[in-house]
Protein backbone atom coordinates (compact mmCIF):
# COMPACT_ATOMS: atom_id res chain seq x y z
CA UNK A 1 0.00 0.00 0.00
CA UNK A 2 2.70 2.17 0.75
CA UNK A 3 4.44 1.67 -2.39
CA UNK A 4 0.99 2.21 -4.05
CA UNK A 5 1.19 5.17 -2.87
CA UNK A 6 4.72 6.50 -3.38
CA UNK A 7 3.73 5.62 -7.64
CA UNK A 8 1.05 6.94 -7.37
CA UNK A 9 1.73 10.49 -6.19
CA UNK A 10 4.16 10.84 -9.54
CA UNK A 11 1.01 10.27 -11.54
CA UNK A 12 -1.12 12.48 -9.65
CA UNK A 13 1.14 15.67 -10.60
CA UNK A 14 1.11 14.42 -14.03
CA UNK A 15 -2.57 14.12 -13.77
CA UNK A 16 -2.73 17.89 -11.90
CA UNK A 17 -0.95 19.41 -14.79
CA UNK A 18 -3.07 17.35 -18.16
CA UNK A 19 -6.21 18.38 -16.36
CA UNK A 20 -5.72 22.46 -16.71
CA UNK A 21 -7.33 21.37 -20.18
CA UNK A 22 -10.34 20.64 -18.64
CA UNK A 23 -11.25 22.74 -15.93
CA UNK A 24 -8.87 25.28 -15.67
CA UNK A 25 -5.67 25.54 -14.27
CA UNK A 26 -4.71 24.35 -11.12
CA UNK A 27 -3.01 25.97 -8.31
CA UNK A 28 -2.22 23.53 -5.54
CA UNK A 29 0.29 24.95 -3.28
CA UNK A 30 3.16 22.26 -3.73
CA UNK A 31 3.57 21.24 -0.08
CA UNK A 32 0.13 19.48 -0.76
CA UNK A 33 1.62 17.98 -3.57
CA UNK A 34 4.43 16.82 -1.53
CA UNK A 35 2.27 14.73 0.64
CA UNK A 36 2.44 11.33 0.23
CA UNK A 37 -1.84 11.17 1.00
CA UNK A 38 -3.35 11.76 -2.17
CA UNK A 39 -5.41 8.91 -4.09
CA UNK A 40 -7.27 9.05 -7.36
CA UNK A 41 -10.21 7.47 -9.15
CA UNK A 42 -10.95 7.92 -12.45
CA UNK A 43 -14.04 7.48 -14.16
CA UNK A 44 -14.66 6.40 -17.17
CA UNK A 45 -17.68 6.69 -19.30
CA UNK A 46 -19.17 6.00 -22.32
CA UNK A 47 -23.10 6.88 -24.02
CA UNK A 48 -24.93 5.69 -26.91
CA UNK A 49 -22.84 3.08 -28.25
CA UNK A 50 -25.57 1.94 -30.76
CA UNK A 51 -23.89 -1.57 -31.53
CA UNK A 52 -20.84 -0.04 -32.51
CA UNK A 53 -18.14 -1.97 -32.00
CA UNK A 54 -16.11 -1.53 -35.48
CA UNK A 55 -14.62 1.69 -36.12
CA UNK A 56 -16.70 3.73 -38.97
CA UNK A 57 -14.96 3.06 -41.91
CA UNK A 58 -12.36 5.54 -43.18
CA UNK A 59 -13.91 6.76 -46.27
CA UNK A 60 -17.20 7.72 -44.23
CA UNK A 61 -18.37 11.48 -45.15
CA UNK A 62 -18.55 11.94 -41.38
CA UNK A 63 -17.34 10.30 -39.49
CA UNK A 64 -14.18 8.88 -40.74
CA UNK A 65 -12.64 6.48 -38.97
CA UNK A 66 -13.90 7.33 -36.04
CA UNK A 67 -15.16 5.40 -32.66
CA UNK A 68 -15.91 1.62 -32.13
CA UNK A 69 -15.49 -0.14 -29.07
CA UNK A 70 -12.45 -2.68 -30.54
CA UNK A 71 -10.20 0.48 -30.42
CA UNK A 72 -11.83 2.18 -26.88
CA UNK A 73 -11.21 -1.07 -25.38
CA UNK A 74 -7.45 -0.67 -26.29
CA UNK A 75 -7.51 3.11 -24.71
CA UNK A 76 -9.32 1.84 -22.00
CA UNK A 77 -6.99 -0.74 -21.33
CA UNK A 78 -3.99 1.70 -21.76
CA UNK A 79 -5.41 4.31 -18.81
CA UNK A 80 -6.21 0.99 -16.91
CA UNK A 81 -2.09 0.15 -17.23
CA UNK A 82 -1.21 3.55 -15.52
CA UNK A 83 -3.81 4.43 -12.87
CA UNK A 84 -4.89 1.76 -10.52
CA UNK A 85 -8.36 2.62 -9.64
CA UNK A 86 -10.80 2.55 -12.42
CA UNK A 87 -14.36 2.49 -13.12
CA UNK A 88 -15.97 2.02 -16.50
CA UNK A 89 -19.56 3.26 -16.92
CA UNK A 90 -22.07 3.74 -19.74
CA UNK A 91 -25.20 5.64 -19.97
CA UNK A 92 -27.69 3.64 -22.15
CA UNK A 93 -28.20 2.89 -25.69
CA UNK A 94 -26.09 0.33 -26.02
CA UNK A 95 -28.43 -1.60 -28.43
CA UNK A 96 -29.18 -0.69 -32.17
CA UNK A 97 -27.59 0.74 -34.79
CA UNK A 98 -25.68 -1.40 -36.61
CA UNK A 99 -26.39 -5.65 -37.91
CA UNK A 100 -24.90 -6.71 -34.75
CA UNK A 101 -27.71 -5.63 -32.97
CA UNK A 102 -30.09 -6.63 -35.58
CA UNK A 103 -28.72 -10.14 -36.09
CA UNK A 104 -27.71 -10.96 -32.12
CA UNK A 105 -30.24 -9.14 -30.14
CA UNK A 106 -27.85 -7.36 -27.51
CA UNK A 107 -26.36 -10.21 -27.23
CA UNK A 108 -23.14 -9.64 -28.80
CA UNK A 109 -22.99 -5.79 -27.35
CA UNK A 110 -23.10 -7.43 -24.12
CA UNK A 111 -20.43 -9.58 -24.29
CA UNK A 112 -17.82 -7.18 -25.75
CA UNK A 113 -18.90 -4.81 -22.75
CA UNK A 114 -18.16 -7.44 -20.24
CA UNK A 115 -15.24 -8.83 -21.61
CA UNK A 116 -14.31 -4.84 -21.72
CA UNK A 117 -14.51 -4.71 -17.94
CA UNK A 118 -17.78 -2.06 -17.40
CA UNK A 119 -18.99 -1.91 -13.96
CA UNK A 120 -22.41 -0.48 -14.62
CA UNK A 121 -24.53 0.76 -16.98
CA UNK A 122 -28.12 2.00 -17.37
CA UNK A 123 -31.46 1.40 -19.52
CA UNK A 124 -31.53 3.74 -22.58
CA UNK A 125 -34.10 3.81 -24.66
CA UNK A 126 -33.22 1.82 -27.17
CA UNK A 127 -32.65 -0.84 -24.60
CA UNK A 128 -36.32 -1.63 -25.32
CA UNK A 129 -36.45 -2.21 -29.10
CA UNK A 130 -37.30 -5.26 -29.04
CA UNK A 131 -39.38 -5.47 -25.90
CA UNK A 132 -39.15 -5.96 -22.30
CA UNK A 133 -38.44 -9.96 -24.03
CA UNK A 134 -35.96 -8.77 -26.07
CA UNK A 135 -34.05 -7.36 -22.69
CA UNK A 136 -34.75 -10.77 -21.31
CA UNK A 137 -33.33 -12.72 -23.42
CA UNK A 138 -30.44 -11.46 -23.77
CA UNK A 139 -29.50 -9.50 -20.29
CA UNK A 140 -27.35 -12.77 -18.74
CA UNK A 141 -24.64 -12.01 -21.60
CA UNK A 142 -23.85 -8.78 -19.31
CA UNK A 143 -21.56 -9.80 -16.22
CA UNK A 144 -22.18 -5.91 -14.94
CA UNK A 145 -25.11 -4.63 -13.84
CA UNK A 146 -27.26 -2.22 -15.43
CA UNK A 147 -28.48 0.61 -12.62
CA UNK A 148 -31.61 1.69 -13.39
CA UNK A 149 -33.53 3.82 -10.34
CA UNK A 150 -36.61 5.81 -11.72
CA UNK A 151 -38.40 2.66 -13.91
CA UNK A 152 -40.27 0.60 -11.71
CA UNK A 153 -40.77 -3.57 -13.27
CA UNK A 154 -42.75 -4.55 -10.67
CA UNK A 155 -45.73 -5.24 -12.92
CA UNK A 156 -43.35 -6.94 -15.58
CA UNK A 157 -41.54 -9.79 -16.58
CA UNK A 158 -38.55 -7.54 -15.54
CA UNK A 159 -39.14 -7.37 -11.72
CA UNK A 160 -36.18 -7.43 -9.78
CA UNK A 161 -33.71 -7.60 -13.03
CA UNK A 162 -31.75 -4.25 -12.61
CA UNK A 163 -30.29 -3.10 -9.18
CA UNK A 164 -31.78 0.64 -8.06
CA UNK A 165 -27.97 1.66 -7.36
CA UNK A 166 -24.36 0.26 -6.48
CA UNK A 167 -21.36 0.83 -4.54
CA UNK A 168 -17.58 0.31 -5.20
CA UNK A 169 -14.86 0.96 -3.25
CA UNK A 170 -11.64 1.43 -4.80
CA UNK A 171 -8.62 2.36 -2.74
CA UNK A 172 -10.77 3.31 0.26
CA UNK A 173 -12.66 5.67 -1.76
CA UNK A 174 -16.88 4.98 -1.75
CA UNK A 175 -18.70 5.17 -4.68
CA UNK A 176 -22.52 5.04 -4.88
CA UNK A 177 -24.06 5.11 -8.29
CA UNK A 178 -27.77 5.63 -9.44
CA UNK A 179 -29.02 5.33 -13.05
CA UNK A 180 -31.97 7.29 -14.42
CA UNK A 181 -33.97 6.76 -17.46
CA UNK A 182 -35.77 8.76 -20.04
CA UNK A 183 -39.48 9.19 -20.21
CA UNK A 184 -40.46 6.12 -22.33
CA UNK A 185 -44.15 7.38 -23.19
CA UNK A 186 -43.53 9.07 -26.89
CA UNK A 187 -40.14 7.34 -27.21
CA UNK A 188 -40.74 3.60 -27.36
CA UNK A 189 -43.55 1.92 -28.12
CA UNK A 190 -45.97 0.71 -25.44
CA UNK A 191 -46.16 -2.46 -26.11
CA UNK A 192 -42.28 -2.83 -26.01
CA UNK A 193 -42.47 -1.22 -22.43
CA UNK A 194 -45.79 -3.09 -21.30
CA UNK A 195 -46.35 -2.05 -17.46
CA UNK A 196 -43.21 -0.56 -16.81
CA UNK A 197 -43.92 2.56 -14.45
CA UNK A 198 -41.75 5.76 -15.17
CA UNK A 199 -40.64 7.86 -11.79
CA UNK A 200 -40.18 11.18 -12.03
CA UNK A 201 -36.65 11.58 -12.58
CA UNK A 202 -35.69 14.25 -10.05
CA UNK A 203 -37.69 13.10 -6.85
CA UNK A 204 -35.90 9.21 -7.55
CA UNK A 205 -32.56 11.20 -7.66
CA UNK A 206 -32.94 13.30 -4.35
CA UNK A 207 -33.82 10.32 -2.52
CA UNK A 208 -31.09 7.84 -4.04
CA UNK A 209 -27.93 10.77 -3.52
CA UNK A 210 -29.17 11.16 -0.30
CA UNK A 211 -29.42 7.66 0.58
CA UNK A 212 -25.89 6.91 -0.81
CA UNK A 213 -24.28 9.89 0.44
CA UNK A 214 -26.13 10.12 4.21
CA UNK A 215 -26.79 6.69 4.79
CA UNK A 216 -24.21 4.68 2.80
CA UNK A 217 -21.37 7.47 3.67
CA UNK A 218 -20.20 7.53 -0.25
CA UNK A 219 -17.46 9.33 -0.77
CA UNK A 220 -18.91 10.04 -4.34
CA UNK A 221 -21.81 9.96 -5.96
CA UNK A 222 -22.79 9.42 -9.32
CA UNK A 223 -25.78 9.39 -11.97
CA UNK A 224 -25.77 7.27 -14.87
CA UNK A 225 -28.59 9.29 -16.87
CA UNK A 226 -29.85 8.60 -20.16
CA UNK A 227 -32.14 11.93 -19.84
CA UNK A 228 -30.03 13.84 -22.77
CA UNK A 229 -28.25 16.80 -21.28
CA UNK A 230 -30.41 19.84 -22.22
CA UNK A 231 -33.35 20.47 -24.24
CA UNK A 232 -35.44 23.77 -25.20
CA UNK A 233 -38.29 24.33 -22.46
CA UNK A 234 -39.16 22.59 -19.36
CA UNK A 235 -37.91 18.71 -20.04
CA UNK A 236 -36.11 17.43 -17.68
CA UNK A 237 -32.56 17.15 -18.77
CA UNK A 238 -29.10 16.78 -17.23
CA UNK A 239 -28.53 20.09 -16.92
CA UNK A 240 -32.18 20.85 -15.01
CA UNK A 241 -31.96 17.56 -12.94
CA UNK A 242 -28.02 19.32 -11.85
CA UNK A 243 -29.34 22.12 -10.65
CA UNK A 244 -31.75 20.93 -8.28
CA UNK A 245 -29.50 18.08 -6.25
CA UNK A 246 -27.50 18.35 -2.97
CA UNK A 247 -25.07 15.02 -3.43
CA UNK A 248 -24.56 14.08 -6.95
CA UNK A 249 -20.97 14.78 -7.90
CA UNK A 250 -21.11 13.89 -11.70
CA UNK A 251 -24.14 13.06 -14.52
CA UNK A 252 -22.77 10.76 -17.01
CA UNK A 253 -25.48 11.54 -19.28
CA UNK A 254 -26.80 10.38 -22.39
CA UNK A 255 -29.68 10.27 -25.33
CA UNK A 256 -28.42 13.56 -27.03
CA UNK A 257 -25.47 12.32 -28.22
CA UNK A 258 -23.59 15.53 -27.40
CA UNK A 259 -19.56 15.75 -27.92
CA UNK A 260 -18.41 17.62 -25.03
CA UNK A 261 -15.28 19.68 -25.12
CA UNK A 262 -14.71 19.25 -21.83
CA UNK A 263 -17.90 18.41 -18.30
CA UNK A 264 -19.75 21.02 -17.85
CA UNK A 265 -19.58 22.49 -14.44
CA UNK A 266 -22.62 23.41 -13.11
CA UNK A 267 -24.21 24.60 -9.49
CA UNK A 268 -26.01 22.02 -7.54
CA UNK A 269 -29.41 23.26 -5.34
CA UNK A 270 -26.63 24.23 -2.99
CA UNK A 271 -24.46 26.27 -4.80
CA UNK A 272 -21.86 23.86 -5.12
CA UNK A 273 -19.89 22.27 -8.54
CA UNK A 274 -21.36 19.22 -9.98
CA UNK A 275 -20.14 17.70 -13.17
CA UNK A 276 -22.33 17.16 -16.01
CA UNK A 277 -20.90 15.27 -18.96
CA UNK A 278 -21.76 13.07 -21.96
CA UNK A 279 -19.52 11.30 -24.60
CA UNK A 280 -20.86 11.54 -28.06
CA UNK A 281 -22.20 8.20 -29.35
CA UNK A 282 -20.76 5.45 -31.28
CA UNK A 283 -17.49 5.43 -28.79
CA UNK A 284 -16.45 8.26 -30.79
CA UNK A 285 -15.32 9.80 -27.55
CA UNK A 286 -14.21 8.26 -23.99
CA UNK A 287 -15.36 10.63 -20.91
CA UNK A 288 -12.70 10.42 -18.42
CA UNK A 289 -12.96 12.39 -14.93
CA UNK A 290 -10.40 12.30 -12.40
CA UNK A 291 -11.36 13.16 -8.59
CA UNK A 292 -8.36 13.15 -6.61
CA UNK A 293 -8.83 12.54 -2.92
CA UNK A 294 -6.80 13.70 0.19
CA UNK A 295 -6.78 11.04 2.18
CA UNK A 296 -4.79 13.04 5.58
CA UNK A 297 -6.68 14.75 8.29
CA UNK A 298 -6.98 17.99 8.30
CA UNK A 299 -6.66 20.25 10.62
CA UNK A 300 -9.68 22.64 9.22
CA UNK A 301 -11.39 21.03 6.57
CA UNK A 302 -13.82 23.93 5.96
CA UNK A 303 -11.09 26.44 5.06
CA UNK A 304 -9.61 23.62 2.71
CA UNK A 305 -12.25 22.77 0.89
CA UNK A 306 -13.28 26.91 0.83
CA UNK A 307 -10.06 27.25 -1.13
CA UNK A 308 -10.79 24.13 -3.93
CA UNK A 309 -14.53 26.29 -4.63
CA UNK A 310 -12.12 29.02 -5.70
CA UNK A 311 -10.11 27.67 -7.85
CA UNK A 312 -12.44 25.78 -10.04
CA UNK B 1 5.62 -9.71 13.70
CA UNK B 2 6.79 -7.84 11.82
CA UNK B 3 3.68 -8.81 9.31
CA UNK B 4 1.32 -8.27 12.09
CA UNK B 5 2.70 -4.38 12.27
CA UNK B 6 2.08 -4.25 8.67
CA UNK B 7 -1.07 -5.64 8.82
CA UNK B 8 -2.20 -3.06 11.85
CA UNK B 9 -0.39 -0.04 9.57
CA UNK B 10 -2.62 -1.05 6.80
CA UNK B 11 -5.87 -1.29 8.85
CA UNK B 12 -5.21 2.04 10.75
CA UNK B 13 -4.62 3.58 6.71
CA UNK B 14 -8.02 2.31 5.47
CA UNK B 15 -9.39 3.23 8.98
CA UNK B 16 -8.39 6.74 8.10
CA UNK B 17 -9.07 7.30 4.73
CA UNK B 18 -12.75 6.10 5.20
CA UNK B 19 -13.29 8.63 7.70
CA UNK B 20 -11.18 11.38 6.31
CA UNK B 21 -11.27 11.10 2.43
CA UNK B 22 -11.53 14.41 0.86
CA UNK B 23 -12.43 15.85 -2.14
CA UNK B 24 -9.13 17.79 -3.48
CA UNK B 25 -9.97 18.08 -7.37
CA UNK B 26 -10.72 16.81 -10.24
CA UNK B 27 -9.56 17.03 -14.03
CA UNK B 28 -11.45 15.80 -16.97
CA UNK B 29 -10.42 14.86 -20.14
CA UNK B 30 -12.90 13.79 -23.22
CA UNK B 31 -10.58 11.38 -25.34
CA UNK B 32 -11.67 11.56 -29.24
CA UNK B 33 -11.50 7.54 -30.41
CA UNK B 34 -9.88 8.37 -33.79
CA UNK B 35 -7.59 6.79 -36.20
CA UNK B 36 -4.88 8.57 -34.60
CA UNK B 37 -4.67 6.15 -31.96
CA UNK B 38 -3.45 2.47 -32.59
CA UNK B 39 -4.81 -0.12 -29.17
CA UNK B 40 -7.19 -2.16 -31.07
CA UNK B 41 -7.93 -4.77 -28.29
CA UNK B 42 -7.58 -8.02 -29.64
CA UNK B 43 -9.28 -10.13 -27.38
CA UNK B 44 -12.49 -7.83 -28.37
CA UNK B 45 -11.80 -8.69 -31.66
CA UNK B 46 -11.57 -12.12 -31.87
CA UNK B 47 -14.52 -12.85 -29.67
CA UNK B 48 -16.53 -10.78 -32.24
CA UNK B 49 -14.92 -12.31 -35.45
CA UNK B 50 -17.29 -15.40 -35.53
CA UNK B 51 -20.23 -13.07 -35.31
CA UNK B 52 -19.05 -10.79 -37.80
CA UNK B 53 -17.93 -13.49 -40.20
CA UNK B 54 -21.40 -15.03 -40.25
CA UNK B 55 -23.14 -11.99 -40.29
CA UNK B 56 -21.17 -10.90 -43.40
CA UNK B 57 -22.25 -14.21 -44.99
CA UNK B 58 -25.93 -13.38 -44.00
CA UNK B 59 -25.58 -9.40 -45.01
CA UNK B 60 -24.07 -10.87 -48.67
CA UNK B 61 -27.18 -13.16 -49.17
CA UNK B 62 -28.69 -12.16 -52.98
CA UNK B 63 -32.52 -11.44 -52.55
CA UNK B 64 -33.64 -10.44 -56.29
CA UNK B 65 -32.12 -8.53 -59.52
CA UNK B 66 -33.00 -5.06 -59.82
CA UNK B 67 -32.79 -3.40 -63.70
CA UNK B 68 -32.48 -0.21 -62.13
CA UNK B 69 -30.97 1.69 -59.44
CA UNK B 70 -33.87 2.61 -56.61
CA UNK B 71 -33.34 6.14 -55.11
CA UNK B 72 -35.72 8.50 -53.30
CA UNK B 73 -36.96 12.07 -54.47
CA UNK B 74 -39.88 14.00 -54.37
CA UNK B 75 -42.68 14.61 -55.09
CA UNK B 76 -42.47 10.44 -55.90
CA UNK B 77 -39.86 8.17 -57.04
CA UNK B 78 -39.51 4.94 -57.62
CA UNK B 79 -37.92 3.78 -54.48
CA UNK B 80 -41.02 5.85 -52.13
CA UNK B 81 -43.34 4.29 -54.24
CA UNK B 82 -41.85 0.61 -54.82
CA UNK B 83 -41.50 0.91 -50.55
CA UNK B 84 -44.97 1.82 -50.05
CA UNK B 85 -46.61 -0.54 -52.76
CA UNK B 86 -44.52 -3.55 -50.58
CA UNK B 87 -46.08 -1.72 -47.27
CA UNK B 88 -49.51 -1.48 -48.85
CA UNK B 89 -49.40 -5.16 -49.99
CA UNK B 90 -48.38 -6.30 -46.94
CA UNK B 91 -50.89 -4.63 -44.88
CA UNK B 92 -54.17 -5.49 -47.01
CA UNK B 93 -52.01 -9.53 -47.04
CA UNK B 94 -52.02 -9.09 -42.71
CA UNK B 95 -55.69 -8.31 -42.77
CA UNK B 96 -56.81 -11.33 -45.01
CA UNK B 97 -54.75 -13.87 -43.35
CA UNK B 98 -56.05 -12.44 -39.98
CA UNK B 99 -59.40 -12.16 -41.17
CA UNK B 100 -59.96 -8.68 -39.75
CA UNK B 101 -62.31 -7.70 -42.48
CA UNK B 102 -60.34 -4.21 -43.39
CA UNK B 103 -58.63 -3.63 -46.59
CA UNK B 104 -56.54 -1.24 -45.88
CA UNK B 105 -56.57 1.94 -48.32
CA UNK B 106 -53.36 3.42 -48.47
CA UNK B 107 -49.70 3.30 -47.41
CA UNK B 108 -47.63 6.00 -45.92
CA UNK B 109 -43.72 5.46 -45.82
CA UNK B 110 -41.90 8.47 -44.25
CA UNK B 111 -39.41 9.68 -46.55
CA UNK B 112 -36.74 9.95 -44.24
CA UNK B 113 -37.12 6.25 -42.87
CA UNK B 114 -35.47 5.28 -46.45
CA UNK B 115 -31.58 5.75 -45.54
CA UNK B 116 -29.85 5.06 -48.83
CA UNK B 117 -30.51 4.33 -52.28
CA UNK B 118 -30.63 0.48 -53.24
CA UNK B 119 -28.64 -0.44 -56.02
CA UNK B 120 -28.62 -1.70 -59.54
CA UNK B 121 -28.13 -4.97 -60.28
CA UNK B 122 -28.13 -7.68 -57.07
CA UNK B 123 -29.93 -6.73 -53.64
CA UNK B 124 -28.61 -8.46 -50.58
CA UNK B 125 -30.04 -8.06 -47.07
CA UNK B 126 -27.10 -6.03 -46.35
CA UNK B 127 -28.71 -3.57 -48.53
CA UNK B 128 -31.92 -3.59 -47.15
CA UNK B 129 -30.52 -3.35 -43.89
CA UNK B 130 -28.90 -0.16 -44.68
CA UNK B 131 -31.92 1.16 -46.46
CA UNK B 132 -34.48 0.23 -43.18
CA UNK B 133 -31.26 -0.04 -40.05
CA UNK B 134 -34.01 0.52 -36.96
CA UNK B 135 -36.78 -1.70 -35.56
CA UNK B 136 -39.73 0.01 -36.65
CA UNK B 137 -42.65 -2.20 -37.21
CA UNK B 138 -46.08 -2.21 -39.62
CA UNK B 139 -48.79 -0.58 -37.93
CA UNK B 140 -52.89 -0.32 -39.36
CA UNK B 141 -54.56 3.03 -38.33
CA UNK B 142 -58.40 4.20 -38.46
CA UNK B 143 -58.48 7.63 -39.15
CA UNK B 144 -61.35 10.06 -39.96
CA UNK B 145 -62.36 11.76 -42.65
CA UNK B 146 -60.91 14.98 -41.33
CA UNK B 147 -57.57 13.25 -39.75
CA UNK B 148 -56.55 11.72 -43.10
CA UNK B 149 -57.40 14.99 -45.13
CA UNK B 150 -54.41 17.15 -42.14
CA UNK B 151 -52.32 14.07 -43.07
CA UNK B 152 -52.33 14.64 -46.53
CA UNK B 153 -51.89 18.12 -46.56
CA UNK B 154 -48.58 17.54 -44.57
CA UNK B 155 -47.53 15.47 -47.19
CA UNK B 156 -48.76 18.09 -49.31
CA UNK B 157 -46.78 20.94 -47.30
CA UNK B 158 -43.76 18.34 -47.85
CA UNK B 159 -44.01 18.16 -51.70
CA UNK B 160 -44.17 14.63 -51.33
CA UNK B 161 -43.48 11.40 -49.53
CA UNK B 162 -43.59 7.66 -50.01
CA UNK B 163 -46.61 6.70 -50.75
CA UNK B 164 -49.37 3.96 -52.16
CA UNK B 165 -52.92 3.47 -53.02
CA UNK B 166 -53.68 7.60 -53.31
CA UNK B 167 -53.26 9.92 -56.09
CA UNK B 168 -52.00 13.77 -55.09
CA UNK B 169 -51.87 16.75 -57.14
CA UNK B 170 -49.60 19.45 -54.85
CA UNK B 171 -50.76 23.34 -55.55
CA UNK B 172 -48.61 25.72 -53.67
CA UNK B 173 -47.55 23.40 -51.19
CA UNK B 174 -51.67 21.94 -50.16
CA UNK B 175 -53.59 19.38 -51.80
CA UNK B 176 -55.21 19.99 -54.54
CA UNK B 177 -56.57 17.24 -56.65
CA UNK B 178 -56.82 14.01 -53.76
CA UNK B 179 -57.72 10.39 -55.09
CA UNK B 180 -57.71 7.73 -52.18
CA UNK B 181 -58.19 3.93 -53.25
CA UNK B 182 -59.21 5.16 -56.77
CA UNK B 183 -62.30 7.77 -55.72
CA UNK B 184 -62.19 10.80 -54.70
CA UNK B 185 -61.54 12.43 -51.00
CA UNK B 186 -64.97 11.67 -48.83
CA UNK B 187 -64.40 13.86 -45.75
CA UNK B 188 -67.29 12.15 -44.23
CA UNK B 189 -65.51 8.49 -44.39
CA UNK B 190 -63.36 6.76 -42.26
CA UNK B 191 -59.67 5.70 -44.10
CA UNK B 192 -57.43 2.58 -43.21
CA UNK B 193 -53.89 3.55 -43.16
CA UNK B 194 -50.32 0.88 -43.02
CA UNK B 195 -47.38 2.96 -41.93
CA UNK B 196 -44.59 1.90 -39.27
CA UNK B 197 -44.65 2.40 -35.30
CA UNK B 198 -42.75 5.56 -35.37
CA UNK B 199 -45.24 7.82 -37.72
CA UNK B 200 -48.21 5.71 -35.86
CA UNK B 201 -46.79 7.56 -32.95
CA UNK B 202 -46.82 10.63 -34.35
CA UNK B 203 -43.15 10.61 -35.30
CA UNK B 204 -41.93 13.01 -38.20
CA UNK B 205 -44.41 15.59 -37.23
CA UNK B 206 -47.24 13.50 -38.21
CA UNK B 207 -49.08 14.41 -34.33
CA UNK B 208 -52.64 14.50 -36.27
CA UNK B 209 -51.71 10.60 -36.72
CA UNK B 210 -52.19 10.35 -32.36
CA UNK B 211 -55.89 11.17 -33.35
CA UNK B 212 -56.63 8.08 -34.71
CA UNK B 213 -59.78 6.14 -34.38
CA UNK B 214 -58.47 2.98 -34.12
CA UNK B 215 -54.63 0.83 -34.17
CA UNK B 216 -53.95 -2.36 -34.80
CA UNK B 217 -49.71 -3.19 -33.68
CA UNK B 218 -49.03 -6.04 -36.28
CA UNK B 219 -45.18 -6.61 -34.69
CA UNK B 220 -43.89 -6.69 -38.00
CA UNK B 221 -40.93 -5.51 -39.03
CA UNK B 222 -40.84 -3.16 -41.62
CA UNK B 223 -37.06 -4.39 -43.20
CA UNK B 224 -38.67 -8.19 -42.69
CA UNK B 225 -41.54 -7.62 -45.18
CA UNK B 226 -39.51 -5.60 -47.46
CA UNK B 227 -37.27 -8.58 -47.92
CA UNK B 228 -40.09 -11.39 -48.30
CA UNK B 229 -41.19 -9.19 -50.81
CA UNK B 230 -37.58 -9.23 -52.82
CA UNK B 231 -37.57 -12.83 -52.35
CA UNK B 232 -41.03 -13.37 -53.33
CA UNK B 233 -40.48 -11.45 -56.24
CA UNK B 234 -37.23 -13.40 -57.30
CA UNK B 235 -39.23 -16.74 -56.22
CA UNK B 236 -41.54 -15.44 -59.53
CA UNK B 237 -38.83 -14.99 -61.74
CA UNK B 238 -39.06 -11.64 -61.82
CA UNK B 239 -36.50 -8.50 -61.60
CA UNK B 240 -36.79 -5.27 -60.44
CA UNK B 241 -38.73 -2.76 -62.43
CA UNK B 242 -40.97 -0.15 -60.89
CA UNK B 243 -42.37 2.67 -63.42
CA UNK B 244 -43.38 6.17 -61.99
CA UNK B 245 -47.15 6.63 -62.14
CA UNK B 246 -47.39 10.05 -60.99
CA UNK B 247 -49.05 9.53 -58.16
CA UNK B 248 -47.93 12.57 -56.36
CA UNK B 249 -47.47 15.42 -58.82
CA UNK B 250 -47.51 19.31 -58.67
CA UNK B 251 -50.21 21.02 -60.30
Amino acid sequence: MGGFIMSSRRKFIRDLVGASAGLGMLSLPTDLLAQQDLVSLSILHTNDIHGHIDSFPEDHSIYEGRGGLARLSGLIQNIRQTEKNVLLFDAGDMFQGTPYFNYYKGELILKVMSEMGYDAGTLGNHEFDNGLEGIQKVIDFANFPLVCSNYNFSNTRLLDTFPDYTIYRKSGIKVGVYGLGVELEGLVSEQNYEETEYLDPVAVALEKESFLKNDKKCDLVICLSHLGLKFKGTTISDTLLAAQTHHTDLIIGGHTHSFLDAALELKNADGKRILVNQAGWGGMVLGRVDFIFDQHRKEEPQILSQNIAGHL
Amino acid sequence: MRYTFILILLLIISFSCKTTLELRDISNENISNDSSLSWVDSSIVALVLPYREALEVDMKKVLVISNEELAKAKPESKLTNLMADYLLQSGVDYCRLARLNIVPDMAFMNYGGLRVALPRGEITVGNVFELMPFENEMVLLKLSGPVMQQFMQKVAARGGDGVAGIRLGIKDGHIGQLEIDGAPFDPKRDYWVVTNDYIAEGGDSMSMLLNHKESIATGIKLRDLIIERFKAEHDAGRRIKVVLDGRIYYE
